[in-house]
């Protein structure tokens, strides 16, 4: 089980998420909602170590992961996929998925990508010898959740998979994400802006509003809370 | 952007082009004088500085502008050792006491830059000043390392109690620089090589795919390290003499010059431009004698607006653009001959 507890993270002298606890159950996909600005990235990145905590405590299987590097984190167990997506242009889509393959600070990388991978994500197979910069803005974001698979996390965390995605290409990988969660038992922490998405995929939710959370509860409770009008809608 | 090319692939221009390169170098002592071949050897410790840059610039993005400081230690461990301490075997000097040292310098600094995470100009600027005070303390020194006026008359290496000859010096260096530049290349190649692009194309992007960019940064600085011992190392065996602007920053930042026109991120590129502009600068400064340096500047300039990838970059974009029409030539060749037989 991943676990915040009462995080306030920011830059610099700023804070920008103020005393947060977020939980993700094993085997649970937990969305974490929002609007533009409202500290998403921030929570992600404060939990994956990329910034520094102000105050509270990370929390994996009970052990404080609070002050681990980002590389720490990913030995541990925790995958990330930043927003930005980040994959290499000039190598191709096999080796960057081989690229995830570290583990702690192993210099050797997989030799092959697992079968699985490409069962997830058949586009990839396809184009494992093309080059990463060559592929649509969905096959990016596949390539970028297959590389942060390849290293086997127990925890997936994902910074709105669906920006600049075509509405199909999103809801595929809405489903991949519910099969990984049953096939490998990945639990995934999703931060998006797309309630259809968040609200498909999810078994949990919590609503971000200028840093705190103001609202939780099941996809359903979320819905019939008014929260969808009141914090999320444009 | 790092565009190595097949090391041994006879197939591409580029392996052919390195070939006749090196078959040149080798035949090199058969045409001209021992004094130019003395001086041939130490472009050959410079090229393998060059590389030694290469390979944290290149591959990790990390400009480092006080190596010389480093390819000086070399020098003057050597210098010392040779001169005072004959108990040490020649060999043993060179390919391990000398580089040991400079190792030892590169670990140390590089531990402290990491581990501040230390990068970008504020990297450049603290190599810089590590080559200023170097090149300082040798200057003081006048007792021990011999201040300005440097140490001379170093002896040349003797291997099994024979003393090397100008030649058998060029075939050594000539013999380290091609053993460096194959395994160099190796490693650029392997999976710690995508590794090492990654760092330079986004250290944090790297680091949550659960890399230690920091242990992987400090090896190839302190790899980069032992190279530049062994060329300072092998520069003070040929040379003979030894002096502070060999830990100094003109040096220091004239590599990274010869670097950029050569190519960046190809280690041929580095080799490359060490050999030809220090060539250009023995044969034109004696013509030149007071432009030459002005003319370095303007091919500086003059590469970094036309060629950013260096000569070696843009030789290869030549050929593959001649490839491509030669590709596109024959196939509408067929096409044209597809359309008579139709």
């Amino acid at each position: 089980m991943l676990r915040t507890s009462d995080v306030q993270i920011g830059y610099g002298e700023s804070t920008v998420v103020w005393n947060v606890d977020v939980k993700v159950e094993t085997d649970q996909i937990v969305a974490v909602l929002g609007r533009n600005g409202v500290g998403k990235t921030t929570l992600l990145r404060g939990i994956m170590g990329l910034n520094d905590l102000q105050g509270g405590h990370v929390f994996l299987d009970g052990e404080n992961i609070s002050t681990l590097k980002p590389f720490e984190m990913a030995a541990k167990g925790v995958g990330y996929v930043p927003q930005s997506r980040d994959i290499f242009g000039a190598i191709s889509v096999e080796n960057n998925i081989r690229l995830g393959s570290a583990s702690g600070d192993q210099l050797l990388l997989k030799r092959e990508v697992p079968e699985y991978i490409y069962e997830y994500f058949p586009a990839l197979k396809e184009k494992a010898d093309a080059k990463g910069g060559t592929l649509s803005g969905g096959q990016k974001q596949q390539l970028a959740i297959a590389r942060a698979l390849n290293a086997d996390p127990s925890h997936l965390l994902l910074d709105e998979p669906s920006e600049g995605i075509q509405p199909s290409i999103v809801h595929e990988i809405g489903e991949q994400l519910k099969r990984i969660r049953d096939n490998r038992g990945i639990s995934v922490l999703i931060v998006e802006q797309n309630l259809n998405l968040a609200l498909a995929v999810a078994d949990y939710c919590y609503v971000l509003e200028t840093g705190r959370v103001v609202e939780q509860g099941t996809p359903e409770e979320i819905e019939a809370s008014g929260a969808v009008e009141e914090y999320l809608s444009v | 952007m790092a565009t190595k090319d097949a090391a041994v692939n006879l197939k591409t221009p580029s392996s052919v082009a390195k070939i006749v390169g090196l078959l040149a170098l080798v035949a090199l002592p058969l045409f001209v004088s021992e004094y130019q071949v003395s001086t041939w050897s130490t472009y050959l410790t410079f090229a393998l500085l060059a590389l030694s840059i290469d390979l944290v610039w290149g591959y990790t993005g990390l400009l480092t502008l006080g190596h010389a400081a480093f390819f000086g230690v070399g020098a003057y461990v050597t210098a010392k050792l040779l001169k005072e301490v004959p108990v040490v075997p020649d060999i043993a000097v060179v390919f391990i006491v000398a580089p040991v040292v400079a190792a030892l310098l590169t670990l140390a600094l590089g531990w402290f830059l990491f581990s501040a995470d230390v990068k970008g100009s504020y990297f450049a600027i603290t190599t810089l000043i590590v080559s200023i005070i170097f090149e300082s303390i040798a200057g003081e020194f006048v007792g021990f390392l011999g201040g300005f006026n440097g140490i001379y008359g170093i002896p040349s290496i003797q291997v099994v109690g024979v003393e090397l000859t100008a030649t058998m010096s060029y075939y050594l260096a000539l013999g380290v620089l091609v053993g460096s530049y194959l395994f160099l290349n190796t490693l650029v190649d392997s999976a710690f090589g995508r590794v090492l692009r990654g760092i330079r194309g986004n250290q944090e992007r790297t680091e949550f795919f659960g890399y230690d960019t920091q242990q992987y940064r400090l090896i190839i600085f302190t790899l980069s390290g032992v190279m530049a011992g062994v060329a300072g190392s092998m520069y003070a065996t040929i040379d003979g003499f030894v002096s502070p602007p060999l830990l100094g920053f003109v040096l220091s930042t004239q590599v990274v010059i010869w670097i950029a026109v050569g190519g960046r991120g190809t280690l041929i590129g580095a080799v490359f431009g060490a050999l030809l502009i220090q060539y250009l600068n023995s044969t034109l400064s004696d013509v030149l004698i007071n432009y030459w340096e002005m003319g370095l500047a303007l091919l500086f300039i003059a590469v970094v607006i036309g060629a950013p990838r260096g000569i070696v970059g843009l030789l290869s974009d030549i050929v593959e653009g001649v490839q491509a029409t030669l590709v596109s030539t024959s196939r509408n060749e067929i096409g044209a001959g597809g359309e008579v037989d139709d």
